[in-house]
């Protein structure tokens, strides 16, 4: 009898086992390959037209939404309820990661190869969005889908010429700075390099510490040197690109000058102390507490600069190189794209299209202080018309959208914060990186 | 005698299927992912797409002409001496200071296992934020006792970032050592230890040639497991630095990661597990071998 109980017990437990596993967890990376299968189907329907999806119909569709943007999770729960107001047989499931980009794409990979868990999504342009295009796992958009876009931005959701995502806002970047403390201080707003390391010093006079930046964090090197790329090569989108083509090599008088410049801005002691050290939310912390007058940054951060300090002044310049130049710039930022293998198609579009509305969008970038891509949307928020004034008429375009690896930009993070710890020689440096870059090729 | 051996029988049967379940798991979540890793690794392959061309040894070359693999490889190596020289020394320490059975020692072994209860994750933000430069409580703390020129940069400078990271592992891993070390130092027989003292020995002379001789299994466990912990360590590292702005603080386990999520080459990183599978097979080999009882 014991032995008969036991038994049923194992069976039992075994029984459970098999129901756990399917629980919806990240597989390893070692399992990636037995969910290999189920993106075949999406690359055989990415080859030819698309594929019409099975949609569900009958009782609410649960759609799935994947986002990294921690800071939007309240405006984007007021969207979905306007969503789901406007369409009752819909309910949106909205997923957020954390902010680590590596993280967001380990789980959006995971859920787009079980074909569960990801109808719509949000992405990067570049090589992130072209990955998940040649993976087969971005639906082809109808014209109608984007008609309200501006179609100055669209080619950043294009692979191949075809729209595979919507870019959701446009991005520039800055030097915000302190207008209370730089009045305290008598501080002039910088109009140059010279001017702004003048600001700086007078800022470590005072005690302050003068333009804070989270170099801590590789990708925010990205902020730094691109400006500076945009700086000297303006009618140059592709920059970046050129390196992975081999087209230009680090070598080059340009990535020497963007590179010299990060060394020299260092020695010059125009960044907060312990600038490697410094991780992106502290370097944000150090403007929003008034220990910093300046940040270096994106628009992205004004809402978080709002929220941190209500009673924050600020205003924006464009970020210098040592030559004096600051050129307005203009990245269109992260994509929303739908899911190839999605069963829910038609709510999926609906999603979008609710997004993509004046009115949608509206919501979202009057919240969230950040320029919108899509036509007829009114904005009435001054900080927006401070970046506007900063970005001017002919803002130049941001090189990392153009890049189609990945690996190249860690490279090049790499080398902007070795050369930001300083007493680098800037060769040796390029060469290490050098070597790199011509081991993807 | 055709009755005994029929139990025999059946009790064997039982025995084996009880076996069924925990091999099962072994086999599924711990053999099949190594077998899968050992198969990427000769492929080239982004974990997404259907193309994934057979490569060979070329993930294993293009590692081994890496500069990141390299420093990932020297941080690995002294995270792990590091980690087990002092876990294992100060849990050691600490087990000979409360493995004697009293209220006070069982209050001090609770408070001695508290952080290995403790979420790693929230251990590392934590820690994360104790030695941020700017905000951090261990700046602030060294400034406010006089000791300004101590500050640093705990987790960006090259030169101690490893080590700052470390010692949070052994303040984690602290408890399971010394739970380990109580559990070997209360078999010692304790006739031994009167017979020693009788006989005129010291402590130390009693600590030197009857507890460590005696403890020796066990110091081998902790030995092991330490290792073992070290080479795989990834969720400090991963919390507090991300492996650094410059790989400064990469370890092997956040390169495989980041090859594989950040960078989709799901080959190279399958090729980095399969070294890392290797070096930690033949370290905790050689411990063994080492550490072996010669009669």
């Amino acid at each position: 009898m014991k032995k008969i109980v036991c038994l049923l017990l194992a069976v039992m437990l075994v029984g459970t086992l098999a129901a756990c596993g399917d629980s919806g967890n990240v597989p390893a990376v070692a399992e990636t390959e037995a969910a290999a299968p189920a993106a075949a189907p999406a690359a055989e329907a990415a080859e030819g037209e698309a594929a019409p999806a099975a949609e569900a119909t009958s009782g609410p569709v649960e759609l799935s939404y994947v986002t990294w943007r921690t800071e939007d999770i309240d405006v984007l729960n007021e969207m979905i309820a306007a969503f789901e107001d406007e369409n009752p047989g819909i309910k949106v499931n909205m997923e957020v990661t954390s902010n680590d980009l590596t993280e967001y794409y380990a789980v959006l990979k995971a859920r787009l190869l079980s074909g569960e868990g990801a109808d719509v999504f949000m992405d990067h342009p570049g090589p992130y969005l072209k990955e998940l295009v040649d993976a087969g796992y971005c639906y082809e958009m109808e014209p109608e889908l984007y008609a309200n876009v501006t179609p100055g931005v669209l080619g950043v959701g294009q692979v191949d010429g075809k729209q595979y995502g919507l870019p959701e806002t446009c991005n520039t970047f800055v030097t915000f700075y302190n207008t209370a403390l730089f009045e305290e201080l008598g501080i002039d707003v910088p109009t140059d390099y010279e001017s702004l390391k003048v600001a700086a010093q007078k800022s470590k006079d005072a005690g302050y510490q003068p333009i804070a930046i989270g170099f801590g964090e590789a990708w925010v090197a990205d902020i730094l040197y691109e400006a500076l790329l945009c700086d000297y090569a303006p009618e140059n989108p592709n920059a970046l690109h050129d390196l992975e083509t081999g087209d230009a090599v680090l070598a080059d008088d340009l990535y020497k000058k963007v590179f010299g410049d990060v060394a020299k801005m260092v020695d010059d002691g125009i960044f907060q102390e312990n600038l490697t050290g410094t991780n992106y939310e502290s370097g944000i912390s150090l403007f929003a507490s008034g220990k910093a007058t300046m940040l270096m940054d994106g628009n992205w951060t004004v809402a978080t600069l709002m929220d941190m300090n209500p009673d924050l002044q600020f205003g924006a310049m464009p970020i210098f190189n040592t030559a004096g130049q600051g050129q307005g710039i203009s990245a269109a930022g992260q994509n929303m794209s739908i899911a190839a293998n999605t069963t829910k198609l038609d709510a999926a579009k609906k999603f979008v299209e609710f997004f993509y509305s004046p009115e949608g969008e509206a919501i979202y970038c009057n919240a969230t202080v950040q320029p919108s891509t899509v036509q007829g949307v009114t904005l009435d928020i001054p900080a927006l018309q401070m970046l506007s004034d900063v970005m001017g008429p002919k803002p130049a375009d941001w090189p990392d959208t153009y890049v189609e690896n990945s690996e190249l930009m860690g490279i090049v993070e790499d080398l902007c914060v070795r050369m930001a710890e300083g007493g680098k020689n800037l060769d040796e440096e390029i060469a290490k990186s050098q070597t790199e870059i011509d081991a993807l090729q | 005698m055709i009755g005994k051996k029929k139990i025999i029988d059946s009790r064997k049967l039982t025995g084996y299927l009880f076996l069924i379940l925990p091999v099962l798991i072994y086999s599924i979540f711990f053999i099949a992912p190594n077998v899968s890793a050992l198969y990427n690794s000769f492929f080239q392959w982004n974990g997404l797409s259907s193309e994934k061309p057979f490569v060979g040894l070329d993930n294993f070359k293009k590692l081994f002409g890496d500069r990141v693999f390299r420093m990932a490889f020297v941080n690995t190596i002294k995270y792990t001496v590091t980690l087990v020289i002092f876990q294992t020394l100060f849990g050691f320490i600490l087990a000979i200071l409360v493995y004697k059975e009293s209220r006070v020692h069982n209050v001090f072994r609770t408070i001695y296992f508290l952080p290995a209860i403790m979420a790693t994750t929230t251990v590392g933000l934590i820690w994360g934020f104790i030695y941020d430069p700017n905000f951090g409580a261990l700046n602030e703390f060294l400034r406010i006792i006089g000791l300004s020129a101590l500050r640093k940069s705990w987790l960006s400078d090259e030169k101690i970032v490893i080590y700052a990271i470390t010692a949070v592992h052994v303040w984690i891993g602290i408890g399971q050592s010394v739970v380990l070390f109580i559990a070997g130092l209360q078999n010692v027989p304790i006739e031994l230890y009167e017979s020693a003292s009788l006989d005129g020995a010291s402590a130390w002379k009693q600590l030197i040639h009857i507890t460590i001789p005696l403890i020796r299994s066990t110091t081998v466990i902790v030995l092991v497991l330490t290792t073992i912990g070290g080479f795989k360590a990834f969720d400090f590292v991963y919390v507090m630095t991300n492996g650094g702005a410059t790989h400064t603080s990469e370890v092997l386990s956040t390169l495989l990661y980041k090859e594989a999520y950040a960078y989709s080459d799901v080959g190279l990183s399958s090729a980095i597990s399969v070294v890392l599978l290797l070096v930690v097979s033949i370290i905790t080999f050689i411990q063994l071998f080492a550490m072996r009882k010669k009669d």
